[in-house]
């Protein structure tokens, strides 16, 4: 369950790179390549495994013209998916 | 009986003609000896070659049962992030067939079933021409096997491969945006400056199922004949005005293409294109060899033994002629003196020591166990520790679930060659087949020590674990056989009820959808094969029945045109 004081560090083994604003991910386990909008690849830039998911969400309003509920809701939609694909990792006790 | 082929209208032995014209002989096929000849046993050989001698721009002639065209599979797919635009990505990714997303550290990035590819992509052949064997074009008249091939890869890569086309019998299409045209040799049209002539022995020999989409027939191959002998083959390229500054002629014996018994062919024309006057002692060599494989083709084993002796008396040092004996001789019952045949062709010429000296491979594709178990008993005979033969023999047996005796066989292999790889891994199998867990994840843990990169294995060991309840670990190995490429239902289902139990339901669900796919292709190429085996069976019922052939080869043409 992902809430406002989750942080998340990147999967190690999904080589990406951030190409005319989108993140291009490569997932060698499951052979894909996926693609995040720049608005992904704003969070995904941002998920270091230090900032909370709410830091994130702030981070995003700076960031973009995107009203602060709107901007929670996505960020932990996205975030979420994120998990599921295990494109993240949930990272406890810091 | 004895029948004179020498007499017959049929003979094999032609001569190389001599060309009556006034043309410029320069590279001319067998008109004067072509100083740069290229043997090799596998093809992507040839590719090296061209790339030492810095080639350019050139067109190259492509004489083999194979279009040898494959993408190259970028080994690294890291290189996608290379890209400086998406739409420079996005033209990669369309480029299907190039892309290997998943880690296949084993695969090299250029083999025999590519290295066309890359002599296109660095602009050493500017055109190529792919001669198939006459073989090739089946009773409707028109290669459709090959036209279905090339259909194939177009639509696994239509930014790749375009403009599929048949004209005059010629199939035409653009790779890469370089002209590339398939025909047979008698569709060969004039070609206006040397080439680059790059010849598969396995050209020679090839047969017509290979090409009926049915794979290769079931019968006694060491009785087979080649369908075009290399003095016809080099008569009709001279009568088609080729002319040639640089030779490859790959043998392609691994891997089961050219029978070993005709690997000689290579080496026949090899000589054919380097002397202007060929030698009598060759000359006769190949003429008792031609013969012999007659007579061995109609069963007249004494007769084929006398040409063969009598070309092993000609060129003792000539391996081919003592392995030609020792099949014969076996035939014969002559068990040891066909042990012996064997041993001096191999010390000859320890290529002929080789796995793919028997027919074993090819029956255990075609699911003939009991001819590739006979295959393989034979190799035994002669040289009781050809662990290749004897892995062989094991396989068989175990196909048949014939556990304990398979096991026996692995043993004995590893008795002599520990690190045998492949025994290691089919012994741990054997184990995991009988339930001995405890043994299996040993002798499994093994086989990866010494090849790390085989999914299977892991896949086995995953089994093992699984069996055992370490579920943490089962899963761990079989993540890794789908890293390394090991694709089965079961395999998916497994890891989908691993994650279930994990509760990662998403992650499950994927597993079971990928299960899922795999089931259903397996069922539509399943469902495919039988419709194109009824087809051809309809079709050779019109052609033979009702004398419909030449309609309908008109029609399958204009199809293709349009």
């Amino acid at each position: 369950m992902v809430t406002d004081g989750t942080r998340v560090t990147k999967n190690e083994h999904i080589p990406w790179r951030i190409i005319e604003e989108e993140a291009i991910l490569i997932d060698l386990e499951e052979g894909e390549v996926v693609r995040l909008n720049p608005v992904g690849a704003e969070i995904w830039n941002a998920i270091d495994g230090v900032r909370t998911i709410e830091e994130i969400v702030d981070h995003i309003c700076r960031t973009f013209d995107v009203s602060q509920w709107k901007a929670n809701r996505d960020v932990h939609r996205f975030i979420t998916s994120l998990l599921r694909h295990e494109l993240v990792q949930e990272r406890s006790g810091v | 009986m004895r029948v004179d082929f020498r007499s017959s209208s049929a003979s094999p032995v032609l001569s190389c003609p001599t060309p009556a014209r006034e043309e410029p002989l320069d590279g001319l096929v067998c008109a004067r000896p072509i100083e740069n000849v290229v043997t090799m046993e596998d093809h992507d050989g040839a590719y090296h070659a061209w790339e030492r001698s810095g080639f350019q721009e050139r067109i190259l002639l492509h004489i083999d049962s194979h279009m040898d065209w494959d993408w190259l599979q970028e080994q690294d797919p890291l290189d996608l992030l290379l890209a400086q635009t998406l739409t420079e990505l996005d033209a990669m990714l369309k480029e299907q067939g190039r892309w290997t997303l998943s880690r296949r550290d084993r695969l090299e990035p250029v083999h025999i079933g590519n290295y066309i590819h890359p002599a296109l992509q660095e602009g050493i052949i500017r055109e190529f021409y792919w001669v198939f064997p006459d073989v090739a074009i089946g009773t409707t008249g028109e290669p459709s096997g090959i036209l279905r091939m090339l259909q194939k890869m177009m639509s696994v890569n239509p930014a790749g491969l375009k403009n599929l086309r048949v004209r005059h019998k010629r199939i035409e299409l653009d790779i890469q945006g370089k002209r590339v045209t398939a025909c047979s040799l008698s569709d060969l049209p004039p070609l206006p400056e040397p080439v680059l002539l790059d010849i598969d022995t396995d050209f020679l020999t090839a047969e017509r199922t290979e090409y009926m989409g049915t794979g290769r027939a079931g019968h006694d191959r060491w009785r087979q004949l080649p369908w075009i002998w290399p003095e016809e083959l080099l008569a009709r390229l001279q009568a088609k005005g080729v002319r040639a500054d640089f030779v490859t002629i790959a043998y392609s014996v691994e891997g089961g293409f050219t029978p070993l018994i005709y690997k000689y062919l290579g080496e026949e024309l090899a000589v054919r294109l380097t002397h202007q006057t060929i030698p009598e002692s060759y000359r006769r060599l190949w003429a008792c060899k031609r013969m012999g494989a007659w007579y061995r083709h109609y069963h007249l084993l004494d007769e084929a033994i006398a040409e063969f002796e009598a070309a092993a008396a000609l060129v003792p040092c000539d391996a081919s002629s003592h392995f030609n004996l020792a099949y014969l001789y076996d035939e014969q019952g002559a068990h040891e003196r066909a042990a012996a045949c064997y041993q001096q062709a191999v010390r000859l010429d320890p290529t002929y020591g080789t796995a793919y000296n028997n027919f074993g491979h090819n029956f255990q594709a075609l699911s003939l166990l009991d001819r590739a178990q006979a295959e393989y008993r034979r190799i035994l005979r002669w040289d009781p520790q050809h662990a290749e033969a004897r892995l062989g023999l094991a396989e068989t047996l175990a196909k048949r679930e014939a556990w304990e005796e398979a096991q026996i066989q692995y043993h004995a292999i590893l008795e002599g060659r520990p690190d045998h790889p492949d025994a290691n891994r089919e012994l741990g199998r054997v184990y995991v087949e009988r339930g001995l867990w405890d043994k299996a994840i040993l002798q499994l843990k093994r086989a990866i020590s010494l090849d790390p990169l085989d999914g299977d294995t892991y896949g086995w060991l995953g089994d093992a674990y699984y069996a055992q309840g370490r579920w943490n670990e089962a899963m761990e190995a079989y993540q890794t056989s789908v890293r390394y490429g090991h694709r089965s239902v079961a395999l998916y289902l497994r890891l989908g009820g691993l994650y279930l139990g994990k509760r990662a339901l998403y992650k499950a669900w994927k597993q079971y959808r990928k299960g899922g796919r795999l089931a259903g292709r397996i069922m539509l190429v399943f469902l495919l094969t039988a419709a194109r085996a009824v087809r051809q069976r309809f079709s050779r019922e019109l052609h033979d029945g009702h004398g419909w052939n030449q309609g309908h080869q008109e029609r399958a043409y204009s199809l293709a045109d349009h």
